[in-house]
Formats: C-alpha cells, structure tokens, sequence
C-alpha cells in the first residue's frame, strides 16, 4: 500500500494512545485466538504465533512435546502478545500477558472440553498443554488520527 | 526441570496433520519487503517484552519509526531482538511465519535518514512524535509455511 502525501501528513499526526484497564484487556483477550508467544534463551528472543483459548483464567494453547519451546518455555517469564491492527487506519489494540507458564495437570487436561481444546499452529503432532496464569496483563490502544 | 508427563497426552485429535515447510532465504526477505506489520520481541529490563511495529525493509535491514519517550526507544540501545512477520488464514489454518533475529541500533546515518523519511510504508501505528528511527540489522532470517493438505 502507498499512502500519497495528504495521508502521510495525516497518519503522521499520530492517534491518540490509551492504557487499557485490566477488564479492558480480558475482554480482548477473549475476544480472538491467534496470539504471538515470546520467550528468550541464551541465544536470544523467540516469537512464535500461536492459536489459544482461555481456560481457567489463563492463555491456553499447545506445543509440541520435543520443541524448543518445549525445553525452554518452563525455565523463564515469558509474553504472550494479543492484537488487532488496522494497517491502513493505523489504529488498533495491543496487550501483553506476562508471566510464567506451566504445563496443564492431569486434571485440568480432562476437564478441558474437546471444543475448547486451543488448535496449534502450525498443526502436526503437538501434545503439551501449556498454560500462562492472567497475572500481570498491560495494553493499550490507538485510537485514528 | 519440571516433569512433562502429566501433559503428555497423545492427540486424539490431530491425525490430520499439516506439514510445515522451511521457506528459502530470498522467499523469506520477499515476503518481508511485501509486508509493513510484524511484531518486535525482546527481553525487556526483566521481562519479556512484544509490540507491534510498522517497519520497511531498506538494503537488508528492517526500519521503524518510534517516540524517544516510548518502550521502543530502548531499542536505540544494541538489544537482541526477534521480529515476526506473519499471515495466518484461521478458517483454513494455513499460513506462514517469518522471523528475523538481529540486532537493534539507533540510525544516525544523514543519508539513511533520509531514505527512511522519504518511504511511504513507513508509518507506525502508535502517536507521538516519533522521530526516533531504528535499525534491526539481521542476523539470520527464517521461515515456515503451513497449508491445508490436499
């Protein structure tokens, strides 16, 4: 997309940048299920999409048993990151779940619904459940010019 | 490490596998130069930290535009940093995923500067005054696509 110069001067302004509350961030999380998984490791950050659900008050989504993620996931904090972004508004949402994960016990596993089960992406054979607690949530939006 | 084999349960549900394929280096930088979206990652004072960004591809490197007062200012500082480009078709679960790592710096180059003013695709999405341009300088690019079998 090429903007001409009138939208230039107008995207440059800027939108206006709004905190979003804790409730403000729940909803949104609720509201898709695609997100980016961020964690680091020795050899620097990784960031992975990742399909996810929510259940018991925490970002649900799978991986592979045998992945780095896998190896790498338990041992620090890591971020989950939600948006929607309007390219051509320039306008859009964003927050970010930090914290430390875990995999999801026996007992959760089987209360879990088939339906609620969070697809991976991509898919293949991934059999960890992972769960990240809604501890520490941040956001904000940008509201268009 | 903690014990994984409470979670380990075989899928039921997942015997129509979708292979994911590596994408080549070139398709990888094309698809980088087509898109203006992705998402920033890096480790933060003490935490993880991902936003999204509006960055241009020039000569090899990615670009974006922030606040000096922002969270992504901390990037003019040399930081390891991971940016993720992707499209993902939820309804088909296909899609792909491009990741370049590299490292962060502050442009101060005049003609850089320049080039990067002058670049239409180059419009963050978040306000303020954001004369602050930063440089990701790639160390390694690499990405994967998924599609629905056929």
């Amino acid at each position: 997309m090429t903007l001409d110069n009138a939208a230039w001067s107008l995207l440059d302004r800027g939108g206006r940048l709004e905190t979003l509350d804790r409730e403000e961030c729940r909803r949104l999380l609720g509201s898709t299920n695609i997100g980016r998984l961020g964690y680091c490791t020795d050899s620097g950050p990784r960031i992975v999409p990742m399909y996810y659900t929510l259940v018991s008050e925490s970002v649900t989504f799978r991986t592979g048993i045998d992945t780095e993620a896998s190896h790498e996931l338990f041992d620090h904090t890591i971020a989950f990151e939600v948006d929607q972004v309007d390219e051509f508004l320039q306008a859009g949402w964003s927050m970010l779940v930090v914290g430390n994960a875990q995999p999801l016990d026996e007992a959760s596993l089987l209360l879990l619904d088939v339906g609620q089960s969070p697809q991976p992406w991509p898919e293949g054979r991934r059999s960890l459940v992972v769960q990240l607690p809604l501890m520490m949530m941040t956001g904000r939006r940008v509201h268009p010019a | 490490m903690i014990s994984r084999s409470a979670a380990g349960r075989p899928d039921s549900d997942d015997r129509s596998e979708r292979h994911f394929l590596a994408l080549g280096h070139q398709q990888c930088l094309d698809l980088m130069d087509a898109h203006h979206l992705g998402r920033v990652a890096w480790q933060a004072a003490d935490l993880p930290q991902i936003l999204p960004v509006t960055y241009v591809m020039h000569q090899g490197s990615a670009y974006f535009r922030t606040a000096p007062d922002s969270i992504l200012a901390e990037l003019s500082r040399p930081t390891s940093v991971a940016l993720e480009v992707d499209e993902l078709d939820q309804q088909n679960r296909s899609g792909w995923s491009i990741v370049m790592h590299g490292r962060t710096s502050a442009v101060s180059e005049p003609e850089a500067l320049e080039d990067l003013w002058a670049s239409d695709s180059l419009v963050p999405w978040a306000s303020g005054n954001r004369t602050l341009f930063i440089r990701i300088r790639p160390d390694r690019v690499t990405g994967r696509i998924v599609q629905r079998p056929t």
